[in-house]
């Protein structure tokens, strides 16, 4: 057991060390860090990251190889996924691999992604499932460099779209994606909807928008994310500044800024991050049915997520698991997940449900930040923003 | 005449029965929480341990600052749901009227609420109420933290309190004011002494529950009211930074056993031995004005605090755009084939809560009263150890409790962390101290004569319990046995544990329909709470039930 | 091992941390006698009578019942009855469950059980008040059915731990009476400790006298109260007409009424007991004055201060005096008996 432990911990301690390097800056130091990662405010980072960084560097891993594996000898095996809370899929979803494969699938919920990612950190080498669905972009590299994935490169890997596939050595393949956008109620906008978040910090959205904060919320990351991809490195804190005396909200979490200060749960503010699917949900679950969302995204602040299945590292089934991982590429999860998760499929052929077709217009040129960029400066950054939004 | 005791009959032999029934079971329950608490908590905090980050966090003035917050906010709560408390837990032990039962259920719900739903029904409370607009904005403020935690910490105090003056007997009241004491100074002078033992254990619980509090301070607290167990929290789970969130733990847990200790040696120095009588003999009716006014001011209380912001929900649950009706309550039943907004309807979810709330009820009651046994225990060294330690999962993060059962229980024999009854065990964990807390006070106020009495009509010392213990705990028994179901269903920190979500509780049900944009989603889960409510209410009355059952048995 | 002695008490020393609440106590107690346990509040006898029940730890000594050893037998099996001081009835009982306890731990069948208990009720004249809870009870039903629960299994040895201190005057000559009655009736042995000396001579046979964790006197009621021996005793049988007089060196006690010499009444102590009967108020006497009256067993006692001697006597009067009345007093010294320290 003890050697178990001691070369994933080693990894950690050597990861947090890089990226504390990286980030160049300690804990409390919170001057503004002038960091060199993206030079061009205007120019987002490219999404293919960095060859040098730890993150994408070659694990030295062998990949998962099943082109000699008997599909029929795993038939029997007993795997598990892990998943976000929200995950959910159709009811005989999996009944469908069981009967291809004769593989059974359990699922097991974690909490958010952040701590689903902590714990499979936790038990590197030694996990609770065999595959995870549903890590994001935000906090890829935080695993990868944990060493949590196993490589397997999915055959399915031709019909997903290549601005997916961040990870070279395929240590994790991407299943879906999504942005997550500023939302706006229509109706109860006096101005005109903003067209920009730089509108965001005009007087006439004074107290009109609600967010999440970044440390306790993907779309509060994906927002801080949006503004520093969209002002740069440099410019994003004075932006922020100007929101914050806008008379910004911040919530702990998406839900609180939903129900909480939004229209939709009753409240005062016309303006709240979400996701770019919000509006294809507000017409779905409308009640009494409606004929269009009462609510629309800001399209220049959506910042890209993508979520990605990986083999863990320890797995006792690493063939079996694969195959799960080419399933969940396959048409029969690829069209399920938009309605239940509302989520992007990553399969191009994937056919999308005509909500989203008609209501969810996918952004051709979202913003987003290298993976490796994140890791090494998020903490960086959101004591940055912690100062500026308490001030 | 019947023969005199035989001398063949060696009393060493006689001993050691007794003893060999004793041992398995104090093993069982120390074992229980080795398992499942302690061995979990240790290898987290092991595998966090970083001399270097100690120093870092303790020499770090914010980190002072943050300490010094959540002390302050788990005394300050603690003091204030004692005395809200108090009068309501008054009226109910020592007076006889319609709908006690359901007062008295009525103040043990919240408990059960999530905090998002209670955070919901605050803020929405607050708007309309005018109090989230500057320069009053409660939302953020250290007042609706502490707000919070009377709401939801009050129950401990009426229940627990409140079963113990109950069976108090009246005489020394009556004799105070035969004396010339009027209410007030009756009381103070006369039955809050008297009640120390059960104040001092409610407000230990309600300390750890106020001190590990976690959405009411991410929620309601705003940014800047961090505590040591949010902390924990961001450490842990969103900066995969186990060394912080250790050092954190380590903390708090100092904190903790520090304020455990001290509890604990004032317990001792007050414990009371007190003449216990049924209750429907010391209970009166309501006739005085004097006794109209408070129990009018019992029902204010628990009315403006757990009725006002229930009929908030009650309201959100009904109010469809075409006016009131119950459009979410029958959509929970009938999930949408195509687009379901819930794996399973919302009464399989129902039917999977009380499941699992009673299972995890059950282990918890026979833990916790093995537990409360052991507490109360003559052998003084062992009854403190037992109470600190079983008081202790209260009083950490429950982060670090799920996290390390990741870590520890992985390997055989103790390859737990994905078994399915992980989740009912990791609850009973926190059902066990209310249940060992209401068992031993009542146990170390039963009179040594009873006991006695019964021995010397001859009932050896297994019969003694049953025949005179078992009774009068049954009744604390039932008190934490209720808590117990109440924090199982409320899944207190469930979400740092693996589950599955085939088969969602209620609570679990919410968060999923919270994660949802769209009407229909937060009008069910309104109705799903509203049910949550309705149907922990009648379970808390049914458990009641029961206790009068078994009492009247006896 | 004497088959006449049923309880035997060996230099019993019952300790609490370093107080000896007990010290190397000895008694006997004959089969079917009743013997009180004297003494004033703290002189050890409730603890002495909890070690014959086996619920204190002996730091020494034994105890054994009719020749056999109970000193490590366990409080259930000794068979003993204890009534207790407050009763110590379960609050969660009615008074029919109650009374059958006992019954039921020796595991005597329903019907058996329903039967003594209707028995002892009646006995005790709670034939009523079976479904009755505790709480409901008067004092003395209370200690009735507390009597009823300790009998109802039919104990060789009953220990009374001061039955009747909270009850009334009244109520306490009742019960006393009743007790026992009902003790006699059943033939048991009994131990009752008592600080109140009236009770004592009136339930026991025997009385043994206890102070500072010692047993210093025992013996037969009648012989005790006719000669206690010493001022001690005397005191402890509530005898308060004890007089220390001037002595001479040859050892006679001078008082007003004349002189005593070590020769009369037997013994040769400092202590002179002078019982109220044998002195009387009358017109050849010393000159005296009223200090104070009360009235006991149908006469009144009269303290008196002789004028001359700043001594207190007590007579027996047939009314009362009011306080500072002058009046003459005789004593008949012949009655009187010297008493030991």
């Amino acid at each position: 057991m003890d050697t178990v432990l001691t070369w994933p911990r080693r990894l950690v301690a050597c990861a947090l060390l890089l990226s504390l390097i990286a980030a160049g800056c300690g804990g409390d130091d919170t001057t503004t860090d002038t960091g060199t990662a993206t030079g061009d405010p205007d120019q987002p980072v490219s999404p293919g990251g960095d060859d040098e960084s730890p993150c994408f560097a070659d694990p030295g891993l062998t990949p998962i190889d099943i082109s000699a594996t008997d599909p029929e000898s795993l038939a029997g095996t007993e795997l598990t996924l892990v998943a976000y809370d929200s995950f959910l899929v159709s009811d005989g979803v999996f009944e469908v691999f069981e009967q291809d494969t004769g593989i059974e699938v359990s699922v097991l919920t974690s909490a958010d992604t952040g701590t689903m990612v902590s714990e499979a950190i936790l038990t590197v080498g030694d996990p609770v499932a065999d595959v995870m669905w549903g890590i994001d972009n935000t906090f890829l590299c935080r695993a990868l460099e944990a060493g949590v994935f196993l490589p397997y490169e999915s055959a399915n890997l031709d019909v997903v779209r290549d601005e997916l596939l961040l990870d070279p050595h395929h240590r994790v393949t991407p299943v879906d994606f999504s942005d997550m956008c500023v939302n706006y109620w229509i109706d109860a906008l006096d101005p005109p909807p903003p067209t920009s978040i730089a509108d965001l910090a005009e007087p006439e959205y004074a107290r009109s928008f609600v967010t999440q904060n970044p440390e306790s919320s993907a779309p509060g990351m994906g927002f801080l994310l949006s503004t520093i991809a969209t002002f740069g490195e440099d410019g994003w804190q004075d932006y922020w500044r100007r929101l914050a005396e806008n008379g910004v909200a911040v919530t702990p979490g998406w839900t609180e800024a939903y129900y909480g200060d939004f229209i939709a749960g009753g409240g005062a503010r016309a303006i709240v991050m979400s996701y770019a699917s919000s509006p294809v949900a507000e017409l779905i679950f409308a009640d009494p049915p409606v004929d269009t969302p009462p609510t629309a995204s800001l399209l220049d602040s959506c910042f890209r997520s993508i979520e990605f299945a990986g083999v863990l590292a320890g797995t006792d089934h690493p063939e079996a698991a694969a195959l799960l991982v080419d399933f969940l590429l396959s048409p029969t999860v690829q069209e399920d997940i938009p309605l239940n998760m509302f989520v992007f499929p990553a399969n191009t052929e994937a056919a999308l449900p005509p909500e989203f077709e008609e209501w969810a217009p996918l952004q051709q040129d979202p913003l987003t930040i290298a993976p490796d960029v994140i890791e090494a400066k998020r903490d960086g950054w959101t004591e940055e923003w912690t100062e500026i939004v308490l001030r | 005449m019947p023969p005199p005791a035989p001398v063949d009959a060696p009393p060493a032999r006689a001993r050691r029965v007794v003893a060999a029934a004793r041992w398995p079971i104090v093993a069982a329950v120390a074992g229980f929480l080795a398992v499942f608490y302690l061995w979990p908590v240790a290898s987290i905090l092991w595998r966090g341990r970083s001399w270097s980050t100690i120093t870092d966090v303790l020499g770090s003035a914010s980190s002072w600052r943050i300490i010094w917050f959540t002390l302050w906010q788990a005394l300050a709560s603690t003091a204030l749901t004692v005395m809200v408390g108090l009068p309501v837990a008054h009226v109910i032990a020592r007076y006889r009227f319609r709908g006690r039962a359901l007062l008295r259920a009525a103040i043990t719900v919240p408990f059960v609420l999530p905090t998002v739903v209670v955070a919901a029904a605050f803020l929405s409370l607050s708007d309309r109420l005018g109090l989230d607009e500057d320069p009053v904005r409660l939302p953020g403020t250290a007042w609706a933290i502490l707000v919070a935690h009377v709401f939801f910490n009050v129950a401990v105090v009426v229940r627990t309190v409140g079963g113990y003056w109950s069976q108090l007997d009246d005489t020394p009241e009556a004799a105070a004011r035969t004396l010339g004491a009027g209410r007030i100074r009756t009381f103070v002078h006369v039955t809050a002494p008297r009640l120390r033992p059960a104040l001092l254990s409610t407000a230990a619980i309600v300390f750890l529950f106020s001190f590990t509090s976690f959405g009411v301070v991410l929620i309601l607290g705003g940014l800047r009211r961090v505590t040591v167990e949010t902390e924990i929290w961001r450490y842990a789970t969103q900066r995969t930074d186990f060394e912080t969130a250790a050092t954190l733990g380590l903390v708090q847990l100092s904190v903790v056993v520090l304020m455990l200790v001290a509890n604990s040696q004032l317990q001792e120095r007050l414990a009371v031995t007190e003449r216990t009588r049924p209750p429907a003999e010391v209970e009166r009716p309501v006739v005085r004005p004097g006794e109209r006014g408070l129990l009018a001011g019992a029902i204010g209380i628990v009315a403006v605090l757990v009725g006002l912001p229930l009929s908030v929900l009650v309201e959100a649950s009904l109010a469809t755009d075409g006016g009131y009706g119950l459009d979410f309550y029958r959509a929970l039943g009938e999930q949408d084939q195509r687009i379901p907004l819930l794996p399973v309807s919302g009464w399989q979810a129902v039917a999977n809560s009380l499941t699992w709330g009673l299972l995890a009820t059950g282990i918890a009651t026979v833990v916790g009263t093995a537990a409360g046994v052991m507490a109360a225990s003559r052998r003084r060294l062992m009854g403190r150890v037992t109470d600190i330690a079983f008081l202790l999962p209260l009083g950490t993060s429950a982060v670090l409790v799920g996290f390390g059962m990741l870590i520890a229980l992985d390997d055989a024999p103790l390859d737990f962390r994905t078994r399915w009854w992980i989740v009912p065990v990791a609850q009973a964990v926190v059902g066990v101290p209310f249940v060992m807390r209401t068992v031993s006070t009542a146990l170390r106020s039963i009179d040594t004569r009873l006991r006695e009495a019964a021995a010397t009509l001859g009932a050896p010392p297994p019969v003694v319990w049953r025949e005179i213990d078992l009774p009068i705990a049954s009744r604390a028994v039932v008190v934490g046995a209720a808590f117990a179901f109440a924090v199982a269903v409320g899944e207190f920190g469930a979400t740092a544990f693996l589950a599955r979500p085939q088969r969602p509780t209620v609570p679990t049900a919410i968060f999923r329909l919270l994660g949802r944009p769209g009407d229909l989603a937060f009008g069910q889960a309104m109705a799903l709470s509203v049910i949550l409510v309705l149907v922990t209410g009648a379970a808390v009355l049914v458990i009641e039930k029961l206790r009068v059952a078994v009492a009247g048995e006896l | 091992m004497s088959s006449e002695v049923g309880l035997e008490v060996r230099d019993v020393t019952v300790r609490y941390g370093s107080l000896t609440a007990v010290d190397q106590a000895s008694i006997d107690v004959d089969p079917g006698a009743i013997v009180a346990l004297l003494g004033p509040s703290g002189c050890g006898k409730s603890t002495l009578l909890r070690a014959i029940a086996g619920l204190e730890p002996l730091a020494g000594g034994s105890i054994s019942w009719m020749g056999s050893d109970l000193t490590g037998v366990p409080v259930h099996r000794r068979h003993v009855g204890l009534m207790f001081q407050d009763h110590a009835l379960f609050p969660h009982r009615n008074v029919a469950d109650y009374v059958a306890f006992g019954l039921r731990m020796e595991g005597r069948p329903r019907a058996a059980r329903r039967r003594r208990v209707e028995e002892l009720l009646d006995l005790f004249g709670l034939g009523e008040l079976g479904s009755r809870t505790i709480g409901t009870l008067s004092g003395g039903q209370a200690q009735r059915v507390a009597l009823a629960r300790a009998l109802a299994p039919e104990p060789s040895l009953l220990l009374l731990d001061e039955p009747l201190g909270s009850l009334d005057r009244a109520l306490r000559d009742r019960l006393v009476h009743e007790i026992r009655e009902a003790i006699r009736e059943l033939g048991i042995t009994a131990l009752h400790v008592t600080h109140d000396h009236d009770e004592a001579v009136t339930v026991a046979d025997a009385l043994a006298l206890m102070r500072d964790g010692r047993i210093h006197r025992v013996g037969p009621v009648a012989a005790l109260l006719d000669d206690p021996g010493d001022a001690r005793t005397a005191e402890a049988l509530g005898i308060d007409t004890v007089w220390r007089p001037p002595q001479r060196p040859d050892g006679t006690l001078v008082t007003p009424f004349g002189a005593v010499s070590p020769a009369v009444g037997g013994g040769a102590g400092p202590y002179l007991l002078l019982r109220p009967r044998s002195v009387q108020l009358a017109d050849d006497g010393q000159a005296a004055t009223v200090d104070r009256c009360r009235y006991r067993g149908g006469v009144w006692l009269v303290t008196c201060e002789l004028v001359d001697h700043r001594l207190a006597i007590v007579a027996a009067h047939h009314e009362r005096l009011g306080e500072g009345t002058a009046v003459r007093v005789r004593a008949d010294l012949t009655q009187a008996t010297r008493l030991e320290p």
